[in-house]
């Protein structure tokens, strides 16, 4: 029994032996990669992405995806940094921080309660922060003024950075609102189907709304983290396709675009999957794009046995 | 500052031979060269005679000779700005690989294709690695702080080429390989003044925006035309592209009717092909002169050669990355920089100089 146990919960969690497969994969092409440093600084390197990811989960789990947090990193990279002479270090944080809370409430107003369609309206806002981000920075670099906002970018406790530690932290908050909380509950039924949840009484637009705004402030925090860790923003951080890689992350990890279906665990294995295969990539002097390109055929792979195996669930009459 | 100094009086080093150093990457370590310029502003005829001598402060002295040694040993790090963005970069990138391999010595090539994130991440995997020196072309000047910061940290040596880190993160490196952007720019500028007298109304068109190359070329641009009558009256940026400068050019062609343009000054070749595309297609060709700040193409050779393009700085990918892999080997070797800032040499040329140049063909 057990060991049928065991069958069920590796079926049911594809991303689990994928994971285990890419990690002794990665170890018997390069030595270098199950050392601890190197271990460590996979976890580190992907750990703003992995925050960005937890937001994602959100939404997506919601039965929508967000397009906006591409550029919205870097305009709340731009402004804490930007700010910090007019307002201080942790003004222009907060500053940053409720300019993505903003952005996911107009996300999470125009798709939810106005109806417009999430793409378009996702799309609108990562142009509109592009523009913005152009705009407010002069098109330039900013460099932060506070030296203690880059040593928290490049600080480490235990071989961890802060970031990395603020990621684990997020990790179990969020497996706890989605799990124990009403709200988390109801983002589960709303992404599954949202007419059914509508009928149970859920306020399945509420719930949409909140979950952009989750995500917002998450992308916001992703900025300003990645400005820490450059002690600088760049109006070109996060395009083209930050956002694509985050929505990777996550759907790789199990999470189905199609909503209802998915854990913030997932998420975190999907991420590290994606920063394991560029970690590898490196350390075998793999082309960049070539790089890129596997990236894509292992996502492709790795969704369609995910889909056999749903399918052979389903006709074993197991519940998903 | 100290190493400030220190590159103005050591200002040593080398003029870049185009005509000298050919395509042959087994041959072109030994005679390439730059130019240490320190802060001493190259002379720009000085510039046109290629082999013969650098800025008149400059004293010439060769690249190191690393033909003869023993290299099987030495490994460089190499995170690379991009190598799929322009034809530039590409032959960089490509040239990176054949030196090495020419020479003989391992190269942990890493190209971050234009993203600063995956740069830093991309320097984390080449310090896992442990080369021997590492060379950072930043994709971003201000963000590759700390990325240097972390290579020295790590104990390696660490030199940036073809763009440099903004002066906080010099205290980490041993130095800078590669042109001066903004001199190139300044060059090609220089000569436009002389070219419209001193006054007129120009249109600028950027680069790709957020990136140090083109803040630093319009700088040039700006140091050149400061106390001259001659005015930007608009810039767009191009986003690096052709298809979007020749764009830019349209809407400008529009916007600007006969007689009001006296110039049209473009961050390099790209921009400048660009403009010159939409104005042929308008038919206003010979109404103004095009000028590209510089030149990294080496199609662009036949758009000066046949007057399309009134002048530019060239910049030989080719001899920029021998350049830079060669003092980097020169560091595995334990000797040191001559100079703090290395600066390669980049040519003026115009329709009257350029037979002259004997520039050497890179493959593009």
């Amino acid at each position: 029994m057990k060991t049928n146990k065991w069958a069920k919960f590796l079926t049911n969690n594809t991303v689990v032996p994928i994971l285990v497969v890419i990690l002794i994969i990665a170890a018997v092409l390069d030595s270098r990669f199950m050392t601890p440093g190197n271990l460590l600084n996979v976890f580190n390197q992907n750990s703003i992405k992995g925050i960005m990811a937890i937001g994602m989960t959100f939404v997506i789990i919601n039965g929508y995806f967000d397009m906006s947090l591409c550029t919205l990193v870097s305009l709340t990279a731009g402004l804490s940094c930007g700010l910090q002479d007019q307002i201080g270090l942790a003004g222009a944080i907060l500053v940053a921080l409720l300019v993505g809370l903003l952005v996911g409430v107009i996300n999470g107003f125009l798709i939810a309660y106005a109806g417009i369609n999430a793409f378009v309206v996702t799309l609108s806002l990562m142009l509109g922060c592009r523009g913005l981000t152009y705009i407010y920075s002069d098109e330039q670099s900013i460099v932060s003024p506070s030296m203690a906002f880059a040593e928290f970018g490049s600080g480490k406790i235990l071989g961890l950075t802060y970031t990395s530690w603020l990621f684990i932290i997020g990790l179990f908050i969020a497996w706890f609102v989605l799990k124990y909380t009403a709200h988390g509950r109801n983002t589960y039924a709303a992404g599954g189907n949202a007419s059914a949840a509508e009928n149970a009484g859920i306020k399945v637009k509420r719930t949409i709304f909140i979950n952009f705004v989750i995500c917002g402030v998450l992308s916001g925090l992703g900025g300003v983290l990645y400005a820490a860790q450059n002690g600088a923003s760049t109006p070109a951080l996060g395009w083209p396709d930050m956002h694509m890689l985050v929505i990777a992350g996550v759907v790789l990890g199990g999470t189905k675009l199609s909503g209802g279906v998915g854990t913030i665990w997932y998420s975190l294995a999907g991420v590290m999957v994606l920063g394991i295969i560029a970690n590898i990539m490196s350390l075998k002097r793999v082309q960049s794009w070539v790089s890129t390109m596997l990236t894509g055929l292992i996502m492709i792979g790795v969704l369609y046995i995910d889909k056999i195996l749903t399918e052979k669930r389903q006709k074993e009459g197991l519940k998903n | 500052m100290k190493k400030r100094l220190a590159a103005i009086l050591l200002s040593g080093l080398m003029a870049v031979s185009l005509a000298a150093c050919g395509g042959e990457a087994g041959s072109a370590g030994e005679s390439g060269g730059t130019t240490s310029e320190g802060s001493a502003g190259g002379s720009e005829e000085d510039s046109s005679s290629s082999s013969s001598g650098g800025p008149a402060s400059a004293t010439d002295s060769e690249l190191p000779d690393i033909s003869g040694e023993d290299l099987s040993g030495i490994t460089i790090g190499f995170s690379m700005s991009n190598g799929s963005g322009d034809s530039y970069g590409t032959s960089y990138l490509n040239t990176l690989n054949s030196f090495a391999e020419d020479m003989g010595f391992e190269l942990i090539l890493l190209d971050a294709v234009g993203d600063v994130t995956k740069q830093t991440n991309q320097v984390q995997d080449l310090i896992t690695q442990q080369p021997d020196v590492i060379v950072v072309w930043p994709v971003n000047s201000e963000s590759a702080v700390t990325s240097v910061k972390a290579i020295s940290d790590a104990g390696i040596p660490v030199i940036t080429a073809n763009t440099n880190v903004v002066e906080s993160g010099e205290q980490y490196l041993e130095g800078y390989v590669g042109p001066s952007n903004v001199e190139e720019a300044k060059l090609t500028a220089t000569q436009m003044v002389e070219d419209l007298g001193g006054e007129g109304n120009i249109l600028f068109i950027n680069g790709k925006q957020g990136y140090s190359t083109s803040d630093e070329r319009k700088q040039g641009l700006e140091e050149a035309i400061e106390g001259t009558n001659i005015k930007i009256v608009e810039e767009q940026p191009d986003e690096g592209s052709r298809e979007k400068a020749q764009q830019v050019m349209e809407n400008y062609l529009v916007k600007y009717p006969e007689g009001e343009i006296s110039a049209v000054f473009a961050q390099d070749d790209n921009g400048a092909i660009g403009a010159y595309n939409a104005v042929e297609s308008a038919g206003r060709v010979g109404e103004f002169p095009i000028y590209a700040g510089a030149t990294g193409d080496y199609g662009t050779i036949s758009y000066i050669e046949q007057g399309l393009i009134a002048g530019t700085a060239v910049q030989s990918p080719v001899i920029d990355a021998q350049t830079a892999l060669t003092w980097a080997v020169w560091m595995a070797l334990g000797n040191e920089l001559p100079a703090f800032y290395n600066y390669i040499e980049t040519p003026l040329a115009t329709p009257d100089n350029i037979a002259s140049l004997n520039i050497a063909e890179w493959e593009s």
